[in-house]
């Protein structure tokens, strides 16, 4: 396949993951619980093992379920155990991923040990792998499974936020008054719950399962330093993870390394850039 | 027989060692509800780990890990400025940290896996941990800086809990806030920089606070809980690493974790203050009745209605009672102290209210 | 008073209990049309347990409450004050956003707030005196002129009832001040106020009718019948419940 067209696909892809996370990543930072989704992506590669385990096939939509299902069993377990008052709050994340995930590790050296399943692969991601998998239609190539399904992923979540926008924002600046005026806050908790598992599912390939929480987070909380609308810190950070993803993967491509990698730690330089130059980069 | 084997003994302790360390300052972690702090230092390390082998090209562990420690420490410092100057959540920052870092430490692994002698065998093994590999110079590291820490403990630890626990009364009687929390933090660090060779990054979390979780079950008190921990921690780590050793394609880390997490289970069910126990002294109390406090409620809450004999709702009272309040009520019925006037109410008789004011009247004295 | 009209609200018999004790227990309440209500009682009586259950925030455990509807044309029924730490100040909104969400339900999803929500909220930032404020950030502001915002964003809501748990504490005097004012006219256009009050000493000064609970019901009234010395006493003795004897 031309190789230019590759690049172009794997930019595409990682673009559409970055602009992607953004969306759920704001209000994930808003609520003040945003390593829930380090948790979240911890929980669903034990979905992934596990529905590839009883299924056998990597690209199913039994799989998508799954996955999403065990994403979001673990978030309510997690807010079940934190009500129990027996444990803080942060300890019960801290100590609910590395079990999920240490079944999943295990269950893979038990069970899946033919196929391929490098650990190490999912844990750091390789985008460069994702054109491995295309799809045809009509013996034409249109894409890769990745970049159609965080295409999908991307439709979802710009419908869910125009869908729940106010809601989302009434829910989470002020929880007990949206229960008053009837705006449902936890329908949109939940909405946003389940697109936050869907994303994070769909970045696992771009980003892998530690890095996609960079995806996440830093985009949107290097926006909120510089902003003080909601909709000003969405725009922002979409336009700053757009500009981390394509110099992610310059680096990447000249120093050829790994490309979620460059894109996180480019994340991470842009955050310390605004955080330096905040004052004068606030936007009114 | 496996016991005896010098390679077993040796990893045994390492890891031992590394745990019980891990649990004492996982306990530390734990009361300042700072258990992810632990888990973004832990995934800080990588870049220092990677990037002084890129520099070196030397593979020797103790200079790996002093890596780790530098990268670590900066990080630490990083969140603490981050924290004093914005408004960002504690773990937002935590979580740009940790991505931004892991993100450095994969660029830099991706730069060895390209490395014509393939090193980076060795060094993913600190992603999910490996004491197979030990040798007996990484437990004489291992030893050595556990001494360090242990004598930093000694000699910081009251002052330090002191600062844990009320920071206004710390700086009143003269303790320098900043001086002991950093040197604290540097002993943290140096566990988790340590520890990693047992569970690796990612996991790291889990050999901190499950410990220390565990042990907040059984006991409140501060040095008891640090003991404990550091009990349940060795424990998690040498039963860990024994299993793995033993059983084909067992990872160490990950078993190390649910055993951790096992013990955190166990002690939640079944500590003095746990579920099982909590739910046996209510069953217990059905034998043991205060009836007198039951009654109470009709008595006192009726003063606002002017009417002792006001009927209470069976959902009140079973909220307030739960699982004995039907026995209470036969009880008390029985005695002709209550009766029920229609189907789930139920009001005091006037010789309830009888004994009622002769106990009130008995207890103003 | 009036006998015609039902009340605003009628309790009866709420009991709302947390972890197997009695926060409020078995409490009547009628409380009539057009008055400023203060709600008095120590800490831990149940004082904003009551509001958040008239508020439909927490679910009691047993007894009812009905809110006269009778005469509300809106869909909102009852405005609520909150205490101003129940919120994050550092969130990235505008003062006027805040009180755009009273009229959050006037709007459909789809919809942008109509000339007639903005002219509201520009009435209501100018009833509290913050119309300058209309477009800062939330965190600028002092913790007057934050409950200030509360205030504009329950008059933006437009409804019959407002509810404020204690908005008199911890604020500046001009606020003080100002919002009694805004809540005296308010009563005067004909609507209730309820409110959750932490001072004892200037009761008589703020309300026409009082209540005094402290997890039950103990008097209900015109300020002054109701504020004796042994309703008082009765009131903040503490403590009011049974210890375990054993």
């Amino acid at each position: 396949m031309n190789l230019i067209l590759l690049y172009l696909q794997l930019i595409l892809t990682a673009l559409l993951t970055g602009v992607a996370c953004c969306i759920p990543g704001t209000f994930l930072i808003l609520r003040g619980t945003s390593l829930i989704s380090d948790a979240i992506s911890h929980a669903i590669f034990l979905g992934i093992v596990l529905a590839f385990l009883l299924y056998q096939q990597f690209y199913a939509p039994i799989l998508f379920a799954g996955a999403t299902t065990v994403g979001l069993l673990t978030v309510w377990a997690i807010e079940r155990i934190i009500a129990s008052k027996r444990l803080y709050p942060d300890a019960v994340i801290g100590i609910m991923f590395p079990f999920l995930f240490s079944i999943a590790v295990i269950l893979i050296n038990l069970y899946a040990q033919n196929i391929h399943l490098d650990i190490d692969a999912v844990l750091l991601g390789e985008l460069a792998f994702t054109p491995l998998y295309q799809i045809t239609y009509n013996n034409i190539n249109i894409g890769s499974y990745c970049l159609w399904t965080m295409v999908a992923i991307l439709l979802m979540n710009i419908v869910t936020l125009i869908l729940f926008y106010r809601k989302l924002i009434i829910a989470t600046f002020d929880h007990d008054f949206a229960t008053i005026i009837k705006q449902k806050p936890n329908q949109a908790y939940w909405t946003l719950m389940t697109t936050t598992c869907i994303t994070i599912l769909g970045a696992f390939e771009s980003a892998g399962a530690i890095l996609v929480v960079a995806f996440i987070i830093t985009p949107p909380a290097t926006a909120y330093l510089i902003t003080k609308r909601t909709s000003h810190m969405l725009c922002v950070s979409i336009l700053l993870s757009i500009l981390g993803t394509l110099i992610g993967c310059f680096v990447a491509h000249v120093a050829a390394v790994s490309i979620a990698g460059s894109i996180a730690t480019t994340y991470g330089a842009l955050f310390a850039i605004v955080y330096i130059f905040r004052s004068p980069l606030r936007l009114t | 027989m496996i016991l005896f084997d010098f390679t077993m003994l040796l990893i045994c302790c390492g890891t031992g060692v590394l745990g019980g360390l891990a649990g004492v300052v996982g306990s530390w972690l734990f009361l300042q509800r700072k258990s992810l702090f632990g888990d973004t230092i832990a995934h800080a390390t990588l870049p220092g780990l990677t990037g002084i082998f890129l520099l070196t090209h030397i593979k020797h562990s103790g200079l790996l890990l002093l890596g780790g420690l530098c990268s670590a420490l900066v990080a630490a410092y990083l969140i603490h400025v981050i924290q004093q100057h914005c408004t960002l959540k504690k773990d937002t920052i935590l979580g740009v940290i940790l991505a931004s870092s892991f993100g450095l430490g994969t660029i830099f692994l991706s730069k060895i896996q390209t490395l014509p002698n393939a090193h980076q065998a060795g060094l993913t093994k600190y992603l999910l941990g490996n004491p197979a590999t030990m040798l007996l110079e990484d437990l004489i590291m291992i030893i050595i800086a556990t001494i360090i820490t242990l004598l930093i403990t000694m000699r910081y630890i009251k002052p330090y809990a002191i600062v844990l626990f009320d920071t206004t009364y710390a700086t009143t009687i003269g303790i320098s806030i900043n001086k002991v929390s950093w040197i604290m933090l540097t002993a943290i660090t140096i566990t988790i920089v340590f520890g990693l060779q047992a569970v690796g990054i990612i996991l790291m979390s889990a050999l901190l606070i499950n410990p220390a979780a565990a042990a907040y079950q059984w006991t409140k008190n501060f040095n008891k809980m640090m003991l404990l921990s550091a009990l349940f921690g060795s424990s998690s780590t040498v039963i860990g690493t024994l299993l793995s050793c033993t059983t084909a394609h067992l990872p160490t880390g990950p078993v190390i974790v649910i055993i951790a997490t096992m013990i955190t289970s166990v002690s939640i069910l079944c500590s003095p203050c746990g579920v099982i126990i909590s739910w046996y002294k209510h069953k217990k109390q059905i034998k043991t009745i205060n009836h007198i406090s039951f009654l109470s409620h009709f008595y006192l809450f009726n003063e606002g209605k002017q009417d002792p004999f006001h009927a209470h709702n069976i959902a009140a009272l079973e909220a307030i009672g739960k699982p004995f309040t039907q026995q209470t009520l036969q009880f008390l019925s029985k005695h002709g102290l209550i009766d029920s006037p229609r189907k789930n109410f139920w009001r005091l008789t006037p010789k309830g209210v009888a004994f009622l004011t002769q106990k009130t009247d008995q207890s103003k004295l | 008073m009036s006998h015609l009209r039902p009340a605003a609200i009628t309790i009866k018999d709420l009991t709302v209990v947390y972890e197997e004790k009695p926060v409020i227990w078995d409490l009547d309440l009628l409380i009539p049309h057009q008055i400023m209500l203060g709600i008095v009682g120590p800490n831990g009586s149940g004082k904003t347990t009551l509001l958040k259950s008239i508020l439909g925030i927490i679910k009691p455990i047993a007894g009812s409450i009905k809110i006269d509807s009778a005469t509300h044309t809106t869909q909102d029924i009852i405005a609520y004050v909150p205490q101003k730490n129940s919120v994050d100040w550092t969130f990235p909104v505008s003062v006027q956003d805040v009180v755009m969400m009273g009229r959050y339900n006037h709007i459909s999803w789809y919809q942008r707030p109509t000339q007639n929500d903005l002219d509201i909220v520009a009435w209501a930032l100018e009833q509290v005196q913050m119309s300058n404020f209309a477009h800062r950030h939330i965190s600028e502001l002092s913790g007057g002129q934050q409950q200030r915002v509360f205030l504009a964003r329950a008059l933006a809501q437009q409804t019959n009832i407002l509810i404020l748990d204690e908005p008199f504490n911890g604020i500046d005097t001009f606020t003080e001040h100002l919002i009694l004012k805004v809540l005296q006219s308010l009563k005067v256009q004909g609507k209730t106020i309820i409110v959750v009050h932490h001072d004892l000493t200037t009761v008589r000064q703020y309300f026409d009718w009082t209540f005094l609970m402290n997890v039950r019901h103990i008097a209900l009234g015109l300020t002054d019948q109701v504020l004796t010395p042994e309703n008082i006493a009765k009131t903040f003795h503490v403590p009011f419940s049974w210890n375990q004897p054993q």
